[in-house]
C-alpha cells in the first residue's frame, strides 16, 4: 500500500495520487483535513507496528511500502481552529512523523533529508560540496560589511536565510536607508546573478528540466511586478544532468525540485534545492510527466521489511 | 588554535550558565539576544573566517577553541527585545543562521548540529528504541496513539534506574560495564559526543529507556569531561594539519 500524506487542495498531492490511481496501485490518503476523524496507533518495541484509521479507512502501517509526505502545518490546513482540535490534529502529525522516523517504507522525502532546506546558506554548503557554484553570499549584522559586499558585486539580492518563504528583492538606495536594521537578526544578503532560469525536478533516475523566461527578479512572483512568465521543456546537458543526480544523492531525496540559473557566460549556478517541490506547476505548463515519474518509484519500492 | 570556548544556549539555561560560571573565562555563554547585535558576518562559500559577537564582543572563528551546543533551536521565548509580531520569524532566520555557523567552524562542536536541531540528534523517543533495538540492547516498548475523542496514552515515567552520561570515549555515572557499553553503542549510532542514557535497572539485564543530548552540565564531572573532550579534539585537529 502507498500511503500518501497532505490535503486535497494540494495539487502535487492530487497529480501523483491520479497517476497511482491510473495504476491501480494501492492507496490510502490521509487526508490532514479530516483530522476530527483520523486516529492513530502506534506500538515501538521488538517491531513497529500500528495502524490509522480515518472515518471508516483503516491502514495497517505494516503494509505501507512507500509514502509520499506533502504534509503542512495543522494550523495551516484546518478550517477548524478550535483548541481541541487543533491540539488532536497537531498531536496526528507528531505521530505520523515518529512513524516516519522509523518505518522501513520508503518515504519521499524523509524530514531529516529536508531538513537542509530549512537554513539557506547551510544548504548552500552542501551544494558547493557537491559541485556546483553557488552564489557569492554574506550573512551578517555588520552595515559596512554589507556596503563592502555590495560595492564588489555591483547588484545584490536579499532574502530569508530560513525556509520561511520571502520575495526575492535587488537591494535599492532605498532599503539602504534601513539597513541599519540589519543589527537585530542576521540578514542573508547575494551577489546578483545574471542569466536564465531553469527549475530542474530530479525524480529518482529520471530528470525534468524547465526553462522559465521572465523578467521579474523572482519569477514566482512576477504578475504582481506586472512581468509576463513563460515556461519551456528544456533538455538539460549530460554533465548539468550528471550534477544534478549527485547533488540530490548527497543531500538524501530521491525526489528533489533544483533551482538553477545558467549565466551569460555558460556557467550553471545552484540557488536552491527544494526537498518538496511543488512541480504541478511546471507539469501544467511543459506537460512533463513527473507527477507519472513520482508514482512510478513510489509503486517500485515494494514490500517492506520488517522495522 | 582558538582559547575561548562557547556554549551555545537558549535564555534562561541555569545549567549553561553554571557551566559558564564554573569555568571563568575560558568558557563564554552565547544566547540568541546575541545574535541581535552588530558585528555577524558569514560568508558562503566561505573562505574568509566568520565574526561572532558574544557579550558584545567581536571573536573571530579562530578564536574559538570549541562550542558546547544546547540549543536545539532559537525559539519566541529566546526573543523578548524584539517585537512580538516579529519573533516567530526572526526565530527561524537566527536558527537558520546558527546551523550555517556552526557548520563553517573548523572547531570541536558538541554535539555538532544537524539540520534538524542545533545542538546534535532531534531523535525521538521511538527512534531511539528502534536504534536500540537494532544494536540487540533490550528496550522498554512505548505504545503511541492519537485518539479524537479521549486524551493521548502518557509513558509512565520511568522511577529509578541508572543515568550515564556518555562524553566522546568516557563516561560519568558508576554503573555496569555491559550498561555503560550499551550507552556508547547509542551515542555513536546517533553521532552524539554528549548523550545522557537512561537503563530502567542497573545490572546487564536493565532495558533501555530514554536518551537525551542535554544532559546537566552544572556537575563539576561533567563540564570538566566537555572542556577534556574540546580541548583534545583541538589537539588532536591541530596535530593532523602540523
Amino acid at each position: 500500500m502507498i500511503l500518501l500524506w497532505g490535503s486535497p487542495g494540494d495539487r502535487p498531492l492530487a497529480r501523483v495520487r491520479d497517476a497511482l490511481a491510473e495504476q491501480g496501485a494501492a492507496l490510502f490518503v490521509l487526508d490532514q483535513v479530516r483530522a476530527a476523524e483520523t486516529e492513530i496507533v502506534l506500538d515501538i518495541g521488538a517491531t513497529v507496528q500500528g495502524r490509522i484509521v480515518m472515518g471508516d479507512e483503516v491502514c495497517p502501517l505494516n503494509e505501507v511500502s512507500a509514502v509520499y509526505v506533502r504534509s503542512d502545518s495543522a494550523g495551516s490546513v484546518l478550517a477548524d481552529q478550535s483548541e481541541d482540535h487543533l491540539r488532536h490534529a497537531l498531536a496526528l502529525d507528531e505521530l505520523v512523523t515518529t512513524w516516519l522516523g522509523v518505518t522501513e517504507a520508503r518515504v519521499i522525502n524523509p524530514f531529516a533529508a529536508m531538513a537542509s532546506n530549512s537554513s539557506k546558506p547551510y544548504q548552500a554548503m552542501l551544494i558547493a560540496r557537491a559541485g556546483f557554484a553557488v552564489p557569492e553570499t554574506l550573512v551578517t549584522t555588520d552595515v559596512e560589511a554589507v556596503r563592502a559586499f555590495w560595492h564588489r558585486h555591483g547588484e545584490i539580492i536579499y532574502k530569508s536565510t530560513s525556509a520561511v518563504r520571502s520575495i526575492v528583492s535587488r537591494l535599492t538606495r532605498e532599503h539602504a536607508e534601513r539597513l541599519e536594521d540589519i543589527r537585530w537578526c542576521p540578514t542573508q544578503f547575494q551577489q546578483y546573478v545574471p542569466g536564465r532560469d531553469v527549475r530542474v525536478h530530479v525524480v529518482g533516475d529520471d530528470i525534468f528540466a524547465t526553462e522559465i523566461h521572465s523578467d521579474a527578479d523572482d519569477y514566482r512572483y512576477g504578475e504582481r511586478e506586472g512581468a509576463s512568465t513563460e515556461l519551456r521543456a528544456l533538455a538539460l546537458p549530460h554533465d548539468c544532468a550528471d550534477r544534478c543526480h549527485r547533488l540530490a544523492q548527497a543531500l538524501q531525496l530521491p525526489v528533489a525540485g533544483i533551482d538553477l540559473r545558467r549565466t551569460p557566460q555558460g556557467e550553471w549556478v545552484c540557488f536552491e534545492v527544494n526537498p518538496s517541490p511543488a512541480f504541478a506547476y511546471y507539469e501544467a505548463a511543459t506537460h512533463q510527466p513527473i507527477a507519472e515519474a513520482i508514482a512510478a518509484l513510489l509503486m517500485a519500492s515494494g514490500r517492506p521489511g520488517p522495522a | 588554535m582558538g582559547s575561548v570556548v562557547v556554549v551555545l544556549a537558549g535564555r534562561g539555561d541555569a545549567a549553561a550558565a553554571r557551566f559558564a560560571a564554573g569555568a571563568g573565562r575560558m568558557v563564554r555563554m552565547l544566547t540568541p539576544a546575541d545574535l541581535s547585535e552588530p558585528g555577524w558576518s558569514l560568508a558562503v562559500p566561505g573562505a574568509d573566517p566568520s565574526t561572532a559577537v558574544i557579550s558584545g564582543e567581536r571573536v573571530a572563528s579562530e578564536s574559538i577553541a570549541g562550542v558546547v551546543t544546547r540549543l536545539a533551536a532559537v525559539t519566541e521565548h529566546d526573543l523578548p527585545h524584539i517585537i512580538a509580531a516579529d519573533r516567530a520569524y526572526v526565530a527561524a532566520e537566527m536558527t537558520a543562521f546558527l546551523l550555517a555557523w556552526l557548520t563553517s567552524l573548523r572547531c570541536p562542536i558538541v554535539n555538532r548540529p544537524t539540520a534538524q536541531c542545533l545542538s546534535g540528534p532531534a531523535w525521538r523517543r521511538a527512534q531511539w528504541i528502534v536504534a536500540a533495538r537494532r544494536l540487540e540492547i533490550p528496550a522498554v516498548p512505548v505504545t503511541l496513539d492519537a485518539h479524537p475523542a479521549t486524551p493521548p496514552l502518557k509513558t509512565a515515567d520511568q522511577d529509578g534506574g541508572t543515568d550515564i552520561v556518555v562524553i566522546g570515549r568516557h563516561h560519568v555515572g558508576a554503573a555496569d560495564p555491559v550498561l555503560v557499553a550499551r550507552a556508547h553503542a547509542l551515542a555513536e549510532a546517533a553521532g552524539a559526543d554528549l548523550l545522557s542514557v537512561r537503563f530502567d535497572g542497573d545490572g546487564p539485564s536493565a532495558r533501555f529507556v530514554a536518551a537525551s543530548p542535554w544532559p546537566d552540565l552544572g556537575g563539576t564531572e561533567i563540564s570538566d569531561a566537555v572542556l577534556h573532550l574540546i580541548h583534545s579534539r583541538a589537539a588532536g585537529e591541530l596535530r593532523e594539519a602540523g
